[in-house]
């Protein structure tokens, strides 16, 4: 269905038009007003243009066609129910992050990176044209190396975030440069609505944009950058990243429609990487040292079950894997916030150097134990549906990699406990000025809710990841 | 009400009721910057396991009243997709009703006691809210009609089993031990997750009827071909040796009783290990069908009862000799499920839990109770036991009292052959991880950042 107005563009072009009013604001207070007021504005059109999708049964919503010279009249920007879901999902997770991460003296380039990240993100995901899609999947380092080089603190990160964005973007950047040199060949044409329908994808292509989604999935061997980033970059624009899965979102708009008929010698390698990887990064986190690289070890152990799924290309396997995408998206953010809480209160995320904080902060040790048996999948949580769907999806393709896979979420948790006790239990060693804040116990409250809401109803985010699962389908 | 809607509701009710309970202590606890009176939240518990006896009462009555008729209640798919679905169904038949009774009277018993034992101790509520959330868990294990929904018990058994044994959290000993507790429970329940996968690989469903036992359980059979048979069964043997503490894994056991002592009645004195005899009693039919998942079942009880009498003979605490004699009879019960003596492993082990549950929480009494004893006999001091004693010559018995001190090195050598070379390599390769973030980070003003933390004033306001 095709909407009178640029809905999707305005919606878009929200958190960057934000992004702008931060710059010029005069206080931080206002700068604070204007994130969250804009993230929730995001939020609640997402929510309406959702409804519509889930009402029409599916199919998708389009922007009006705009008229782009040589290349035709075509909209620019459109939803489907998959990526209508992500959309949602990531801008749940911006409004959580921009309203509850622990407050600093002066947060305006954070707010403004956060919202320029967001709204790279919301048009990565709501693009229908190859080239925006590109652009903005490579930009998603940007702002966050943008908001490094005013800081005069901390680590510095813009080395790393270089580095993540040449390995990632040049592959992808290469394959481009391949498409429209050859005239969009054998199936990957600059409107994504088209790819696909002519047959496989060239091989050469195909393979520069793996090397892409690869790194930006942080599997092995292009992962170190993850936890990395996590444990010294801006923690919020990289949760941003994490949730967003860019790598994933790549894989499922341009390497499934384009597999051919090679795919099963292709997704059967893709499922090995994807399981090792996931069981590296989970035996990583069971031994690391720091909260924040614990998150990026999670994450990219994460993201290699999900490549698992993915590939698995069966019905259960696919939805599993993008249940698993909005429920490590949602969990993640919430485990980040209370990590991100603790460093604030004690300035230190190493787990040697913490210790006792239940005493001086339950709210807190609630909310982090809360996040981290939904992080992996513990029942009650969404992320045991997803692990239960992506699992039987698997095993009926792989079934060593489904022990696998089971292995590797085992590790993950005991990681976590390890964490948990390490940090909240024990002898006090630190003491935490203040437990979580009201504000930001409200948004960790909502983001638990929902984890936790729809893994005791998942039966609607199951129906509308089925109206999403065809375009999963080869 | 028609009966079979008085079942639904009952069969609801039993795990839904201290749920309940459970969701509305935590919230209160969250919200609220007083915390809940004591009398309010004991008596909620006392109420919830309350109506869970009646309710198990009731359908054992039901039961019995209708011999080799299961009640089922099937709300149809907790989810679906394509053609898998999670079935959203719970049995109650002769197996279940046995444990439901004896696990809820014996829940009663516990929380009753632990109102005196536990009171005016800070962590009153968690420890109530804990035990709400565990019968929640056992409940659901054993109402299950499907291994998925069963596992979805069996997680919330042993998380609830940490956070106990981990109670007194001031301190690293009880840390330590829940930790421990936890990594054998999670590499256990692997086999429990891969077990459900593979039934329905196998059989396309993972229920008692579609799967591993047409029939009334415990007496079934099951419908798989034998390869598939033993590969499950195996699967199913490893998680039930993680949550009964059974040998090779059962070194967290003794180290469990760290966590307070009605907890430890109620877990590891009975119900919790139980659940590992009872996962193996659900799927006996399975064992039945391959001699290799029998031998191994019934190579794993002796294992551990050998190791367990011998061991517990040497403790010094009462706690520890329970968990040991705990462990004894458990590896007892395996043997009977390897021989397919089905009824008599039910009966052993109701006998089991009850006693085991009664004399540990007598435990803080011990002292006391002797001397009653030696005075109600006039001063005479009671020379019971000492079989092993009797039997084994003296030069062997000090070997093996060496070895019963060590536990017969079974930790020292998981943890020197398995878990210490896997946490070097990781610790290697961490360590190597590490230098990759730091060739790329600038970390000049990292000490700055530990000295301003982000927190702004108006946050500690």
């Amino acid at each position: 269905m095709t909407a009178h107005a640029p809905l999707l563009a305005i919606t878009v072009a929200l958190p960057l038009v934000g992004a702008l009013l931060v710059t010029r604001s005069l206080s931080v207070a206002r700068a604070r007003r204007i994130g969250a007021l804009v993230s929730g504005l995001v939020v609640l059109a997402l929510a309406a243009l959702l409804a519509a999708l889930v009402s029409g049964g599916g199919g998708r919503v389009e922007d009006p066609a705009v008229a782009l010279g040589p290349l035709g009249t075509r909209p620019l920007f459109g939803l489907d129910p998959l990526s209508a879901v992500l959309a949602m999902t990531n801008a749940i997770t911006a409004f959580a992050v921009l309203v509850g991460a622990p407050r600093a003296r002066d947060e305006r380039p954070r707010i403004t990176a956060l919202l320029l990240t967001e709204g790279l993100i919301l048009t990565m995901v709501s693009t229908l044209d190859l080239v925006v899609l590109a652009v903005a999947f490579a930009g998603l380092t940007f702002p966050a190396r943008a908001r490094q080089r005013g800081r005069r603190e901390g680590p510095q990160s813009a080395r790393l975030l270089r580095y993540v964005f040449v390995v990632g973007a040049l592959p992808l950047a290469l394959a481009l440069g391949l498409v429209l040199v050859e005239g969009a060949p054998l199936g990957l044409g600059l409107d994504l609505r088209a790819i696909g329908s002519s047959g496989g994808g060239s091989p050469i292509v195909l393979g520069l944009v793996l090397v892409a989604v690869f790194v930006r999935m942080a599997l092995v061997p292009g992962h170190s950058w993850l936890p990395a980033l996590t444990q010294y970059g801006p923690l919020g624009t990289t949760v941003l990243l994490v949730a967003s899965q860019s790598g994933a979102y790549l894989f499922v708009r341009l390497v499934i429609p384009s597999l051919g008929d090679h795919a099963h010698e292709l997704t059967t390698v893709l499922t090995v990487i994807g399981a090792l990887s996931a069981l590296y990064a989970s035996a990583l986190a069971v031994v690391t040292d720091d909260l924040r690289r614990l998150i990026g070890w999670l994450s990219a152990s994460q993201a290699g079950l999900m490549l698992v799924g993915l590939s698995s290309l069966e019905p259960d396997g696919t939805a599993g894997a993008i249940v698993y995408w909005i429920s490590y998206g949602t969990a993640v953010t919430g485990l980040a916030l209370t990590t991100w809480a603790v460093q604030a209160r004690t300035g230190t995320t190493r787990i040697s150097e913490l210790g006792g904080l239940v005493r001086s902060a339950p709210r807190l040790t609630v909310a982090f134990a809360a996040f981290s048996v939904a992080s992996v999948g513990f029942p009650g949580s969404l992320g045991f549906v997803a692990e239960d769907l992506l699992v039987h999806g698997v095993v009926e393709a792989h079934p060593v990699f489904g022990v696998v896979m089971v292995i590797a979420t085992a590790l993950c948790g005991i990681a976590l406990i390890r964490a948990l006790f390490g940090t909240f239990f024990g002898p006090t060693k630190i003491d935490a000025p203040a437990d979580l804040r009201s504000r930001e116990g409200a948004v960790v409250a909502g983001l638990a809710a929902l984890v936790f809401g729809l893994g005791l109803w998942p039966a609607p985010l199951i129906e509308l990841v089925d109206l999403a699962r065809p375009l999963l389908q080869r | 009400m028609s009966p079979t809607t008085l079942h639904a509701a009952l069969m609801i009710l039993v795990p839904t009721a201290p749920l309940v309970v459970f969701l509305a202590i935590s919230f209160a606890q969250l919200v609220s910057a007083r915390a809940l009176p004591e009398a309010v939240v004991g008596r909620s518990v006392l109420a919830a396991t309350a109506l869970g006896l009646v309710a198990s009462v009731w359908l054992s009555v039901e039961v019995v009243r209708a011999p080799g008729h299961a009640l089922v209640f099937d709300q149809g798919p907790w989810f679906a997709i394509g053609s898998y679905s999670f079935a959203g169904r719970l049995t109650v038949d002769g197996l279940s009703v046995v444990m439901l009774t004896l696990s809820s009277l014996l829940s009663l018993i516990g929380a009753r006691f632990s109102i005196t034992y536990i009171h005016r101790d800070p962590g009153f509520n968690r420890f109530f809210a804990l035990i709400a959330l565990f019968q929640a868990g056992l409940a659901l294990v054993l109402e299950a009609g499907t291994v998925d929904l069963l596992f979805v018990g069996w997680e919330l058994v042993g998380l609830t089993s940490t956070f106990l044994i981990a109670y007194f959290h001031g301190r690293e000993a009880p840390l330590e031990a829940g930790l421990r507790a936890f990594v054998t429970y999670r590499i256990c329940d692997i086999g429990l997750l891969a077990g459900a996968v593979f039934l329905h690989y196998y059989a396309h469903s993972s229920d008692a009827a579609g799967a591993w036992a047409s029939g009334h359980a415990p007496m079934g059979a099951a419908a798989l071909e034998p390869h598939a048979a033993t590969f499950v069964a195996l699967l199913f043997l490893l998680a039930a040796i993680g949550k009964s503490g059974a040998f090779p894994l059962g070194g967290w056991l003794p180290r469990a009783m760290e966590g307070p002592t009605p907890s430890s009645a109620l877990f590891y004195g009975g119900l919790s290990v139980a659940a590992g005899a009872y996962l193996l009693l659900r799927v006996a039919p399975l064992f039945a069908e391959s001699p290799v998942a029998r031998w191994i079942l019934a190579g794993v009880g002796v294992a551990t009862f050998v190791h367990a009498t011998i061991v517990g003979r040497v403790q010094t605490d009462a706690k520890s000799q329970l968990a040991y004699a705990s462990a004894t009879q458990t590896g007892l019960v395996f043997v009977w499920i390897a021989l397919d003596l089905r009824w008599l492993a039910i009966v052993h082990l109701f006998g089991h839990i009850s006693l085991r549950t009664y004399q540990l929480l007598r435990a803080p009494t011990l002292l006391h109770d002797m001397h009653r004893r030696h005075g109600a006999l006039g001063g005479e001091h009671l020379h019971t036991g000492a079989h092993l004693e009797r039997v084994i010559p003296e030069r062997a018995r000090a070997r093996l009292y060496r070895l019963a001190l060590s536990r017969f090195g079974v930790d020292a050598l998981i943890d020197a052959w398995l878990v210490n070379p896997i946490l070097a390599l990781a610790g290697r390769a961490e360590r190597l991880e590490q230098r990759f973030a730091d060739h790329f980070v600038d970390r000049r003003s990292h000490a700055d950042l530990a000295a301003q933390p982000e927190l702004h004033d108006e946050d500690l306001a």
